[in-house]
């Protein structure tokens, strides 16, 4: 039950530029799954609290105390374009009109 | 129909903790060179996991508390997803739906109208800034710069309770105040640490229902803020005056033109995907560190305001500037507590000082050299005699570049008052020997002869005789030679 | 046709590579071979075979000396998963998207392995960050089972696994966010341990879902686990969900051993119903026996919830993931696509390329899972059922020290067997995903053959109870020889 579209929508909020092919593909495995996967909706779980992590440490905090950077140079030493200071992309557009 | 605009404001603070919100970089990035503020988890490299700054909790619970807010008993953070190359790992770590605070105010118009006024503040919750996106000279790219990536924010949501600009900028003003009250941001809009985004919209006067929203954005100053509201506001009006639609959108406020300007057409509301950040705990707040913290709290300007009434008789006016510029007023309440005098401390402070602070351009008075100390000690040469009023004057411009005290100035450059009434009266005979023409107008009547022969007076001694003295001795000899 | 594996009676007949690191540690204190020899014999031993098994995208020669003369792992050879950060050597994730990155930083695991002066031999083979249950997913290589080239090695640390099996390491770490340490253990034979959530610092850990994850060892036996799990738990200020509680010194617990009478076993009725093979079946329930007639009570215990755990597992991993994945967009590190006539293009087609299929597949679903109108229906109900399946766990270990289940519905599958139909993939984890949705630790021994191909028996244990699972591991592994059977190569 996730049409083609709805899977190029989604496509689009992650970023990725799938084929033809691959949003056909993935239209229907993931209808399958989801099939699959609907058993959950059977449930009765309204009186249940969500895990989001079964345990939990509570209010992990850091002290205000700094210590030091890494270099620019390490920084960008991966970028795939730099100017050798900043991560270079390509031109951002801000407004029309 | 008559339309009433309905305004609300979100404001982002950049907290001045030493530290970043999730690693432990420093937040002193301005005027650094790109990405040298820079770690590996700020940068969102692979493998890496936040850790929260325990300063940035105790400032946003303590912002919380002078808000008048409720604090969470339980707090968590939330991943905001997109995708925008100033946000390194692709995702915010902001709050969705259990903020640190929420359903507080901050009141208006206390000091001058004496007309209050609430505007609501609906939440209150921590989240990380973005790094910057520098736009190349050619257009063709932009440069990404992390510094600022992960320098913890407080957003302040206000209910839409504003109806008029005016009122949204006292809303900044007293914002700042209070802020900087609690020392958790320097609130500047000039170097970002203060950033505002404004919504607006209006509706017929009594009407419950709101009409459509606008955001605006992109203002640099409190009064940017009021003249774009004041733009839209007008070109909303004129919308409805003609029939014209308008639009649920995003505007941005062009501050050479002075107008707002459409930003590229979103049709619906961006899906930020908004879940729990797994990479993260809940805290609870206890009431136990709620109760330390409100501890921490100094008085604040609403209350020191009517505090400044009673106990000091200030003018309303004086204690609203006083207690609403608070290095200005820990400097006054310190005066107090050794000179009685408070109009004359206020007088001096809102007077000359406040203009050598303008001129030395310091940020503020705790920035310039003077010292609550020095102004009593020269107060207090001034009640005895040693100097007069004028020479104090000249006093304090040598204390703003020298720091030093009222009696070293007047010991290096000898100031001391000349109250000798044998030296004085010798140089008014003097004086009045050399000026016959204005002793002879005097005695016509012409008033001014007798400041000209003050001036006189005060020329022949440096500036330095006791001008009451001088008064009393002139007028003393001018009476007996009138009676001649 | 050569026989697939040999049985080794005891622990002096195993050649060096086949040796547990405990021995290992005896003969390099006591002088009878020296670092430089192991080194040595380890590394002609991965010229001879690795070229067949590919078990290494990368072979390190990190050997630090920091001091630490009386670390358990001091110059003996090991191996780290490829998702696990290595200061300025290249950590792949096993994706095409860090083909060349090389990391900053080192993780904390990495680090507390370098302080004890382990010989850190390579980086292993992985499905791409991590999502699959075969190995068939790296962008790389494909890493072989050394039991039978023809079939997979599992996944997602299939190459951990197989290093150790073939004795091309002592001990690797993997990762396991739904079965990706205790899978590939037991369809290679080896022993391999989950730990609980918390126990092990996930800092440097290439992250795919945040809330399942956790660093694991690969060992010979359960002595070695206990060696590797003390070297590498402990609490991280790096790591927000890294615990705090107290660290057991685990190798003095499985060497002290467990007294099997006062062992209940908890056996839990909807592991054993149908879709496990006969010969798998037959090895677990015989190994149960073998604890039996050790002294152990065997208890029913009921899991209802399981049938859940695989919506529910997969829901969350792939919703979390499609997050933890954003960060690849070929601004700051990694891949980028060639050509792009804008920002938004950039960023689609360097994902679109950097990724493969079954990252990709994960990326929509999970980011389907957390969209508009979709986040309670899915995500948000799967957290809840997530509540139900940790509920069933607490319940049975009011009645039972551990519990006992197979590791897998069947031995090593064959190559592409399953590729074409993810769920049937998916599927293959019912055994080991509620562990990583209830964060209990959990581990899988050798329990035998089928058909000559490894069977692993899964040990669970509560929240921190791994002392008492390698103690109980231990001491199993004293009266039985399973762990002795190695392949033939």
């Amino acid at each position: 039950m996730i049409s083609k579209d709805e899977v190029m929508k989604i496509a689009g909020l992650a970023m990725l530029e799938l084929t033809e092919e691959e949003v056909l593909l993935y239209s229907e495995q993931l209808s399958s799954l989801l099939e699959h996967f609907n058993q959950i909706q059977s449930l009765n779980l309204d009186d249940i609290e969500p895990t989001n992590n079964a345990l939990v440490n509570f209010n992990v905090l850091r002290a205000d105390i700094v210590e030091p950077s890494k270099s620019q140079r390490t920084i960008v030493s991966n970028a795939p374009e730099t100017d050798g200071k900043n991560f270079n992309v390509p031109a951002i557009i801000e407004t029309e009109e | 129909m008559n339309y009433e605009a309905v305004i609300g404001l979100e404001v982002h603070v950049q907290l001045n903790t030493k530290t970043k919100i999730f690693c432990s970089c420093s937040t002193e990035y301005s005027g650094n060179e790109p990405n040298t503020n820079v770690c590996e988890i700020c940068s969102g490299q692979p493998g890496t996991l936040p850790v929260l700054n325990g300063a940035v909790l105790e400032r946003a619970i303590k912002t919380g508390l002078a808000l008048n807010c409720k604090i969470a008993a339980r707090t968590k953070f939330d991943r905001k997803n997109y995708f925008y190359p100033d946000l390194p790992k692709g995702y915010q770590v902001s709050q969705f739906d259990m903020p640190i605070c929420s359903s507080g105010y901050i009141m208006l118009g206390a000091a001058e109208s004496g007309e209050e006024k609430k505007i609501g503040i609906t939440r209150i919750h921590m989240e990380e800034d973005a790094g910057k996106n520098v736009h190349g000279a050619d257009g063709k790219k932009t440069f990404v710069d992390y510094n600022r990536g992960g320098i913890p924010l407080l957003e302040i949501v206000s209910e839409p309770d504003m109806r008029t600009p005016a009122e949204a900028k006292e809303y900044l003003e007293k914002l700042k105040v209070i802020l900087k009250y609690i020392d958790v941001s320097d609130c500047n809009m000039e170097d970002g640490s203060l950033r505002c985004d404004a919504n607006v919209s209006i509706r017929p006067v009594g009407e419950a229902k709101l009409g459509t929203k606008v955001e605006i954005k992109n203002m640099n100053s409190f009064r940017g803020v009021q003249k774009a509201l004041e733009y839209e506001i007008e070109r909303q009006n004129e919308a409805v005056k003609n029939n014209a639609k308008i639009f649920q959108e995003t505007r941005l406020y062009d501050e050479a033109k002075g107008i707002t300007l459409s930003m590229r057409k979103k049709e619906e509301a961006f899906d930020y995907r908004y879940f729990p950040e797994p990479d993260l705990p809940p805290y609870d707040i206890s009431a136990d560190t709620v109760v330390k913290i409100q501890a921490g709290i100094p008085e604040l300007p609403d209350a020191k305001f009517k505090r400044y009434l009673k106990e000091f008789s200030l003018s309303a006016y004086d204690a609203g500037l006083i207690s609403n510029n608070p290095p200005l007023a820990y400097f006054f309440e310190k005066c107090t507590d050794d000179y009685k005098n408070y109009k004359v401390i206020t007088n001096w402070l809102l007077g000359d000082i406040s203009k050598k602070i303008n001129e030395s351009q310091q940020a503020d008075i705790s920035k310039t050299n003077i010292k609550p100390a020095h102004l009593v000690e020269m107060l207090e040469l001034i009640d005895n005699g040693t100097i007069s009023g004028k020479i104090a004057k000249g006093i304090i411009d040598e204390i703003f570049n020298t720091a030093e005290t009222p009696r070293q100035i007047i010991s290096r450059l000898g100031l001391v008052q000349i109250s000798d009434n044998d030296f004085i009266i010798n140089i008014i005979k003097e004086t009045l020997g050399e000026n016959q023409k204005s002793i002879d107008d005097f005695i016509n009547g012409k008033a001014a002869a007798r400041g000209f022969l003050v001036g006189q007076i005060m020329k022949k001694t440096k500036g330095k005789a006791n001008p009451k003295l001088v008064n009393e001795m002139l007028d003393a000899e001018l009476n007996k030679l009138k009676l001649q | 046709m050569t026989e697939k594996y040999k049985k080794y009676n005891d622990i002096n007949e195993l050649p060096l590579h086949y040796k547990p690191a405990h021995v290992i540690r005896t003969m390099l204190d006591s002088r009878q071979i020296s670092p430089e020899e192991i080194k040595t014999e380890t590394l002609k031993r991965i010229a001879k075979i690795d070229n067949k098994i590919n078990s290494f995208l990368r072979l390190c020669d990190i050997n630090n000396d920091s001091g630490e003369k009386n670390a358990f792992w001091l110059n003996i050879p090991i191996a780290l998963k490829d998702n696990i950060a290595t200061k300025n050597i290249i950590t792949t994730a096993g994706s095409r998207i860090l083909e060349n990155h090389i990391p900053i930083f080192d993780a904390t695991v990495t680090k507390k392995l370098k302080d004890q002066n382990a010989f850190i031999v390579g980086k292993t083979n992985l499905d791409e960050f991590a999502m699959g249950s075969s190995t068939e997913n790296s962008a790389f290589k494909k890493t072989v089972n050394p039991w039978d080239y023809s079939c997979v090695p599992g996944g997602s640390s299939g190459g951990s696994a197989a290093a150790v099996a073939s004795g091309m390491a002592y001990m690797a770490l993997g990762s396991d966010t739904g079965g990706s340490i205790r899978q590939p253990a037991a369809l290679c034979g080896v022993c391999g341990m989950k730990p609980t959530y918390g126990r092990v610092s996930r800092y440097g850990l290439i992250a795919f879902a945040s809330s399942l994850d956790q660093i694991g060892p690969f060992t010979r036996d359960a002595v070695d686990m206990a060696h590797a799990l003390d070297a590498i738990s402990g609490h991280d200020s790096k790591d927000s969900t890294s615990s705090d509680s107290a660290v057991d010194n685990y190798s003095a617990a499985a060497l002290k051993g467990y007294d099997f009478k006062n062992l209940k076993i908890g056996i839990p009725e909807q592991y054993f119903t149908g879709g496990i093979d006969a010969g798998v079946l037959n090895r677990v329930e015989a190994a149960i026996e073998e604890f039996k007639k050790l002294g152990a009570t065997v208890v029913k215990v009921s899991l209802p919830n399981s049938k859940y755990a695989i919506p529910v597992y997969y829901l969350i991993a792939t919703a979390e993931a499609s997050s933890n994945l954003a960060r690849f967009d070929g601004v700051k590190y990694g891949f980028r696509a060639p050509e792009y006539k804008n920002l938004k293009e950039m960023y689609m087609k360097t994902r679109e390329a950097g990724f493969g299929a079954e990252v990709k597949r994960r990326i929509i679903l999970g980011t389907y899972a957390l969209s508009s109108g979709y986040y309670d229906a899915y995500y948000k109900k799967a957290q809840k059922a997530r509540t139900l399946i940790c509920q069933d766990f607490e319940n049975a270990f009011k009645k039972v020290d551990v519990i006992l289940t197979p590791v897998t519905p069947s031995t090593a599958f064959k190559f592409n067997e399953k590729t074409s139909d993810p769920l049937a993939m998916y599927m293959s984890d019912i055994f080991t995903i509620s562990i990583n949705l209830a964060s209990i630790p959990a581990m899988s021994i050798p329990c035998g053959l089928s058909e000559n191909m490894p069977v692993g028996l899964q040990i669970l244990g509560n929240y921190f109870q791994e002392a008492k699972m390698l103690a109980i591991a231990a001491e199993f592994q004293k009266h039985t020889d399973h762990h002795l059977c190695m392949p033939a190569i």
